[in-house]
């Protein structure tokens, strides 16, 4: 006899995924469920550590290269002396100091005339699209190069491009006005060099070119001694000057370039060498102490440190110039203070002592920038060393982190097949549990007549 | 195995957590049903039964107990991963 009948095991849910909890799954999910949370919240406080790290080192390393720039500069502008170039008439001549070593004095005169650009247009006009050579053949000669040309296109727009595309120091235009269409050359540069351009130079060699402006030399006297160049600015004659003619001058009129120490320049640069020393101070004071910053206790910082106390202690026993405080620098607990005052006051002689004790980019005090350099160089520095080992193991920790979390996200998913597995089994209970019952009352009913099971 | 021996092993499995047991089990458990349902009524087939029915409780209310857990695991992670965004 069959009462009832129960549903086919076959539609259980396989358990995809699960196994790994088969054993003991309350205990061991649960457990990995806390187990899982509490790397991952580690990793991402070390990684926050490291994060604000590599951030203070970024800043750390604008500043401190400043300061090395600044120091460096001022080396090097005690090396020249802080020479300044001055003419005793700006507008005919103006000059600059390039990196003068010695202080000097050039009388200019006889500047008969200053340098101009030559150009020439073409004798006659042409037709837009019709032809501007006998034979497509043609020379263009500026000063004393010649250039070949054989025209792709026998018109006056293809000799534009052709000549244009020669690079010979001419620039080719088309002037539309209302006679036609003219050819234009102009140098461009300044000099004696005229400007022809020859169709057929093998046969007719005819110039089409008229001259507009000649271009002209520069032509000067220095120091009584008769000088041509070609441009105006001249930067190859006096050694570490450059000085531009403007105008003419009778030779009754001589000019004058002065190379002489100009205090302000010094006194410029050590305004900037205090201010970086004392950003870079900051920044030392901010990641120091028990309240400091994120790279308290770094090496960078410890060196850092030491650098500045090597500078700012830095004396030379010779001279009337010995110390930051001879030439107006002082401090005010670890910060420097420039006194302009003080630095005014300075003499001659002083000054002079001034650029021996900071010496150059390489010795005395200005010597002193290749240990902040050691620092910021930024392929050999130790702040750049440091940054790239900090920028790896913030990599290092985000492999982690995105390692745990791709786990809690297994698990997860662990949970969910757990879940409708349990949800599945429950269901095949219920009806095995129906099944059991109609049973039952069957089984009741055949025996005692009656049904007297409840569930 | 009987129905009584794959019930208890199925409330075993159920208390322990343990699905695939539980799984298995509830399969033995199947069978085993069919078969009683094809015996001729007597008392001791009551009998078998009604322990059936009562052991079935018991293992309803364990996989009841299971799915809170693991619905208490879920809403836990799923706080967690949303913390770590």
């Amino acid at each position: 006899m069959s009462t009832a009948s129960s549903t086919p095991a076959t539609t259980l849910l396989p358990f995809t995924g699960i196994s790994q909890y088969a054993s003991d799954f309350d205990a061991a999910l649960s457990k990995a469920v806390q187990v899982a949370q509490i790397p991952v919240t580690l990793l991402q406080a070390q990684d926050s550590t490291v994060l604000q790290q590599e951030t203070a080192m970024g800043s750390l390393y604008t500043d401190v290269a400043a300061f090395a720039t600044s120091l460096s500069a001022l080396g090097t502008l005690a090396a020249g002396q802080a020479l300044s170039a001055t003419s005793s008439d700006p507008t005919l001549v103006t000059a600059t100091s390039t990196g003068a070593t010695s202080g000097a004095s050039y009388t200019i005169d006889s500047i008969t005339s200053i340098a101009s650009t030559a150009s020439a247009t073409s004798t006659h006009s042409f037709a837009a699209s019709g032809p501007v050579s006998s034979t497509g053949e043609m020379n263009l000669v500026v000063g004393s190069s010649n250039n070949s040309i054989t025209l792709t296109d026998n018109n006056l727009v293809g000799l534009e491009n052709q000549i244009n595309a020669l690079g010979v120091g001419v620039t080719a235009s088309i002037l539309t006005t209302s006679s036609g269409n003219f050819l234009s050359l102009s140098a461009n540069s300044t000099g004696a060099a005229a400007i022809q351009l020859f169709d057929d130079p093998t046969g007719a060699n005819t110039n089409i070119l008229t001259q507009t402006q000649p271009g002209s030399n520069a032509s000067f006297s220095l120091n009584g001694i008769p000088d041509i160049q070609a441009s105006n600015v001249v930067n190859d004659v006096i050694p570490g000057v450059t000085f531009t003619l403007l105008g003419t001058t009778p030779v009754t009129a001589p000019l004058t370039i002065s190379l002489a120490s100009d205090p302000t320049q010094l006194s410029s640069a050590l305004q900037n060498f205090v201010t970086s020393y004392n950003t870079v101070q900051a920044d030392v004071t901010a990641q120091t102490g028990q309240s400091g910053g994120a790279l308290v206790g770094n090496t960078v910082v410890n060196q850092l440190q030491n650098a500045l106390s090597q500078i700012g202690e830095y004396t030379l026993s010779t001279g009337t110039v010995q110390s930051l405080s001879d030439l107006g620098i002082t401090f005010n607990g670890n910060v420097l203070s420039f006194n302009q005052t003080t630095f005014n006051a300075l003499s001659s002689q002083q000054i002079s002592d001034a650029f021996n004790f900071i010496g150059s980019a390489t010795t005395g005090l200005g010597g002193l920038s290749s240990s902040i350099s050691q620092l910021s160089d930024p392929i050999t520095g130790v702040i750049a060393t440091e940054t790239a080992g900090l920028k790896q193991t913030d990599k290092d920790l985000q492999t982690q982190i995105s390692a745990k979390t791709a786990q809690i996200a297994a698990l997860q998913t662990s949970l969910t097949l757990q879940f409708e597995a349990a949800d599945a089994l429950q269901a095949e209970l219920q009806n095995q549990q129906e099944s059991v019952q109609a049973a039952l009352q069957g089984v009741s009913l055949a025996l005692y007549g009656k049904n007297e099971t409840q569930f | 195995m009987t129905l009584e021996q794959s019930g208890l092993a199925a409330l075993h499995a159920a208390g322990s957590g343990n699905l695939v047991e539980l799984r298995d089990a509830l399969l033995a458990r199947s069978e085993a049903i069919a078969r009683i349902n094809a015996a001729e009524p007597s008392p001791e087939v009551h009998a078998r039964l009604a322990t059936a029915l009562e052991i079935g409780q018991a293992i309803r209310d364990q996989i009841r107990s299971l799915k809170v857990r693991v619905a208490a695991d879920g809403a836990r992670l799923s706080q967690f991963r949303n913390y770590l965004r």
